[in-house]
């Protein structure tokens, strides 16, 4: 309790220098005359009487140090005088603060964009309803050690083969050219085909978006959702629906052809039957998905030239 | 700033005895005698211990000053005999209660102490 008040107060007498330094050195000052006249008082001439009561009761000069020190919080009147001192070295020296000032805005500014990414990347679960059940597929080719985006070819066989997942679905990503409203638009756009959205759960802002046409053809019947690109929902939602049908007819035509188109990747993602992915059952998985490719023709396999 | 590295040094260790005692001793002086300036304060301790202890202003103010922010004595201006400026400390009603139990502390401590080194010696 009593530090307590005791902090409060010097707080308070670091802020406010209470008491004042005249009146503490008033008090000092009698001190050493009041003990000058005790000793004169006692013998001995006024000279000699000062000069014992000084050396007795100390210096003036030291004491205010100490009163100084015990009135306020030395850390924090030590902690202002440096600030005070650093302002003033920067404000004689403005290119340096300048550059300094340039390089803490631009660590800041670096790190905010990164953490942002990071934050959206890995941090924050993705935005579809269960997304822990959510899968990448992709085909792990031994020849070069690495993970390959799966070729159509694959993914169909891997549709038909599939045991593991609730659905599988495709797209690939890019960027497309939105001419519908009054000045063209490049904006990022992912085709996928009908499996995909069911994959992820997903449903159409309006209508519905695939059925199925007479010759085997996906038709996308189109809905878009507006958004911040300026355009009206509804041109945006047809020309949305004209991408799409282009790419997906394409992407069919693909199928027929057994050969990835070139320069494109197409990719698959897997949504779980049931529960999540944990440990050794997500690596089941992967490996099921893993071990079927390999009966596949693979457009990089060695064969020898005939 | 002082550093000690290891043991402080005799009279170092000295004026810590005496930094946790003047507390108690200026408590008790204002209890006893009423409203005392600094000096006055300093030569009632001199005659009490018969010259033995001569506190200097280095210690003696700044140690009015913490009880006075512990709020166990108050200061106020006032004028002395002389017709001299001075500041009188008083103890408040804190400061009795906190010599109270500084007091009975203290006297255990002594005859901890008193029979430690009785038996010792």
């Amino acid at each position: 309790m009593a530090t307590w008040r005791e902090g409060i107060r010097r707080l308070w007498g670091t802020l406010r220098r209470n008491p004042r330094d005249r009146d503490l050195e008033e008090e000092l000052k009698l001190h050493v005359e009041l003990a000058a006249e005790d000793l004169r008082q006692r013998g001995g001439s006024p000279d000699d009487a000062r000069r014992a009561a000084r050396l007795q009761a100390g210096g003036v000069a030291q004491a205010m140090e100490a009163l100084r020190d015990q009135r306020g919080l030395p850390w924090l009147d030590d902690l202002a005088r440096d600030v005070r001192h650093g302002l003033r070295a920067l404000w004689t020296t403005p290119v340096f603060t300048a550059v300094a000032l340039l390089t803490v805005a631009l660590g800041i500014g670096a790190n905010a964009a990164i953490f942002t990414i990071v934050n959206d990347v890995i941090l924050r679960p993705l935005g579809y309803p269960k997304p822990e059940q959510v899968m990448f597929l992709s085909t792990y080719n031994a020849l070069f050690s690495t993970e390959f985006p799966v070729a159509p070819a694959e993914y169909f066989e891997f549709r038909e083969i599939n045991r593991s997942f609730a659905d599988v679905g495709a797209f690939t990503t890019g960027e497309v050219n939105l001419t519908a409203g009054d000045r063209p638009l490049r904006v990022r756009a992912a085709s996928v085909d009908e499996h995909l959205l069911n994959a992820l759960g997903l449903q159409a802002a309006q209508g519905r978006l695939f059925a199925r046409g007479g010759n085997g053809r996906e038709r996308p019947v189109g809905a878009g959702r507006r958004a911040s690109t300026g355009l009206g929902g509804d041109s945006l939602a047809r020309a949305v629906a004209d991408r799409i049908r282009r790419r997906i007819n394409r992407w069919t035509d693909n199928r027929r052809r057994w050969s990835p188109p070139r320069g494109h990747r197409h990719h698959a993602a897997c949504r779980g039957r049931d529960g999540p992915p944990h440990g050794d059952l997500a690596a089941d998985r992967i490996e099921s998905c893993h071990s079927e490719f390999p009966r596949l023709p693979h457009p990089f396999s060695h064969r020898p030239p005939q | 700033m002082r550093y000690f590295i290891g043991m402080p040094n005799r009279a170092q260790s000295k004026a810590d005895v005496l930094q946790g005692t003047l507390d108690l001793m200026v408590l008790q002086t204002l209890a006893t005698l009423g409203p005392l300036h600094g000096y006055a304060i300093a030569a009632r301790l001199e005659q009490v211990s018969a010259g033995g202890l001569r506190l200097n202003m280095g210690t003696l103010y700044p140690g009015l000053m913490r009880l006075e922010q512990q709020g166990l004595v108050r200061g106020e201006w006032g004028v002395t005999d002389n017709n001299r400026r001075a500041r009188f400390y008083n103890i408040t009603a804190g400061g009795r209660r906190q010599l109270v139990t500084e007091k009975a502390e203290w006297d255990r401590m002594v005859s901890i102490m008193h029979a430690l080194l009785r038996e010792q010696g």
